[in-house]
């Protein structure tokens, strides 16, 4: 079993090199680096994507649902099921309740009917899918969300992230997935390996739950250090080239990596995917 | 079949007699697995699992080399345009409290999909004034035949868009799908939403969703119902262990099919063809060497006999 201690140490190590282009000192919102879970999840899939300097955050059904859904996580049991539990969270938010983050509240009161509907409708499906992969009735046994954050030592680099749930008995934190990919593996690898140096007692495993598949597995955070590391650097390496633009940097086109990508009008991946190249899909060659 | 008025009476539904039981979902899985094993042993596949949609079993079975449309073109249309929106509206009926009355719906629509599908959005803002007022009678009216037939959905918990994949390592395999509605939570019910009508492959569709649900999950849903707007119709069936094996047979053909199509492409030829009206639909029709000689427009005067747009892709993220 690695100690926190162990895992950090390790850390640091694989990170120096990112760490050393970061600015001397303690962490600074103005001047240092900050590699979230979400940028691991996009350059893994496409650097050029997380490199680019994107939009302002703003609300919207794609980054609301979630913690909708987990926020609303406590009112699903035998009073009554998840459509119930999502209307009385948004109705509290919509009366100022204080437990309702002020952006989420802001998004809940101010979004017009139909994406409100669109937002719940997918909160539902992920709180039903959560519990019955997890393969409860309701969420009693579990604090949702956490937020991670870790600062490299005496440099501006922050890595940050959050669990979905953490089981209250075990302590052992979940983290939710629409699938088991190689982008969503290196997420969940930090995240892992920041509640484990966040919260130092906790156990050296992480249960991940897959939506689409229908899994429920426990990983042991130790064998995710290096995955963790590795995708960190190729963020950092990502970050490093906001404003530079996508040259040298891994791509691949998608919805979601080209959305708000200011790479995206004349990235030539994007143009090819397109066009529909390659003619590999789905493992059969066409064409 | 089920005799229901209503998609939420579904979730009333309890296990036929013959509803498969975990152990004869675990058969079939068996079954499925040495079958699919044979079909893609000796294959130089290029790498990755061969993947296996309700819409690649469909095309498969019909003209393999209409499988070779994934990497044509396929510009938007108002069938899909009105597909995509008739599944929006079922997800919207899902969970609204305010929308089961009469509603305009074409509003409330796009402002989704201009976040959801923003592409289609602009296809459909892109209409001229008339034809898009053709298009917003079109919609309402089919979003009140959904609204009816699938009934008040407000005591039920279900999800809408939900995601499955399953995947069988040993032939290298994986069956994917996204559903448009699933009700109930111990005995599930799988809805789907046609704009068209019923057909004979609407029920092999439901099949195929059926085998995914029951794999994925180690136990078959109870029923599976076809919704569709154009006949205003509710087709619903049991899920019985003959329909499961069915649905696999189905994907074990088309997997033979896939396989032939992959090697096609490596010999430079292209794959068996099967002419025929649902050529008018297909986008790799005009490069076809099979089409090539019959006018298209042979095909176009029987395009409305057949609807097959479903937007049932890959999530992408």
């Amino acid at each position: 079993m690695v100690s926190a201690r162990e895992l950090e140490l390790r850390l640091i190590d694989a990170l120096e090199p990112v760490a050393l282009q970061c600015p001397e000192g303690r962490f600074d919102w103005d001047t240092s680096t900050v590699i979230a879970d979400f940028d691991v999840g996009l350059a893994s899939r496409c650097q050029a994507a997380a490199s680019s300097a994107g939009d302002e955050f703003v609300p919207e059904v794609f980054n609301t649902f979630k913690a909708i859904a987990k926020g609303a996580s406590r009112g699903v049991g035998p009073a009554g099921g998840v459509r119930a539990a999502l209307q009385a969270y948004v109705a509290a938010a919509r009366q100022g309740d204080n437990s309702v983050e002020g952006w989420l509240a802001d998004y809940l009161n101010d979004c017009d009917q139909a994406l409100l509907v669109e937002t719940m409708h997918r909160s539902a499906t992920w709180l039903h899918r959560t519990a019955a992969v997890l393969g409860v009735e309701d969420f009693d046994r579990f604090s949702p969300g956490r937020r991670l954050a870790w600062d490299y030592p005496d440099r501006g680099l922050r890595l940050k992230g959050a669990v979905d749930f953490i089981e209250d008995d075990t302590n052992v934190a979940v983290i939710v997935l629409p699938s088991l990919d190689d982008a969503h593996l290196d997420r969940v690898a930090l995240i892992a390996v920041l509640y484990l140096l966040t919260v130092k007692s906790a156990p050296p495993v992480v249960r991940i739950v897959v939506h689409s598949t229908g899994e429920s597995i426990e990983r042991p955070i130790a064998g995710l250090a290096d995955r963790a590391a590795a995708a960190t650097v190729l963020t950092a390496d990502a970050v490093a080239a906001r404003g530079a633009g996508p040259d040298g940097l891994h791509r691949s086109a998608s919805f979601f990596t080209c959305r708000g990508c200011e790479w995206a009008d004349t990235c030539e991946v994007k143009q090819a995917s397109e066009a529909r190249q390659p003619q590999v899909r789905q493992g059969i060659r066409l064409g | 079949m089920i005799a229901v008025s209503t998609a939420a009476e579904l979730s009333q539904i309890t296990p036929a007699v013959d509803h498969p039981r975990a152990s004869d979902v675990g058969d079939l899985r068996d079954w499925l697995t040495d079958e699919l094993g044979e079909v893609t042993s000796g294959w130089d596949r290029p790498g990755g699992l061969l993947g296996i949609t309700k819409r690649r079993v469909q095309n498969a079975l019909r003209c393999p080399a209409s499988i070779r449309a994934e990497v044509e073109d396929q510009p938007m249309n108002e069938a899909m345009a009105v597909g995509m929106m008739v599944d929006a509206a079922a997800s919207l009926l899902l969970m609204s409290d305010q929308l089961p009355g009469r509603a305009p719906w074409l509003g409330p629509i796009l402002s989704v999909l201009r976040v959801s599908a923003p592409e289609m959005a602009e296809f459909v803002d892109r209409h001229r004034p008339d034809a898009k007022d053709d298009l917003r009678t079109q919609v309402e009216d089919m979003c009140e035949q959904l609204r009816l037939l699938l009934g008040d959905l407000r005591a039920y918990d279900g999800t809408a868009q939900e995601s499955f994949r399953v995947q069988l390592q040993a032939p290298g395999v994986q069956l994917s799908g996204r559903t448009d509605l699933v009700l109930g939570t111990t005995h599930r019910s799988i809805i789907e939403v046609k704009s068209g009508r019923f057909r004979s492959h609407v029920q092999d569709e439901l099949g195929f969703y059926a085998l995914l649900a029951a794999l994925r999950d180690d136990s078959a849903p109870v029923a599976v119902a076809a919704v569709t707007l154009d006949d205003t119709a509710i087709n619903a069936y049991p899920v019985t262990h003959d329909l499961l094996e069915a649905a696999a047979q189905r994907v074990i053909d088309a997997a033979a099919v896939l396989v032939e199509v992959d090697r096609a492409s490596v010999a430079g030829a292209w794959p068996k063809t099967d002419p025929g009206p649902l050529c008018a639909w297909c986008a790799a029709a005009p490069r076809c060497p099979d089409v090539a000689d019959v006018s298209l427009a042979e095909f176009e005067a029987h395009r409305h006999d057949v609807d097959l747009i479903d937007m049932d892709e890959e999530e992408p993220w």
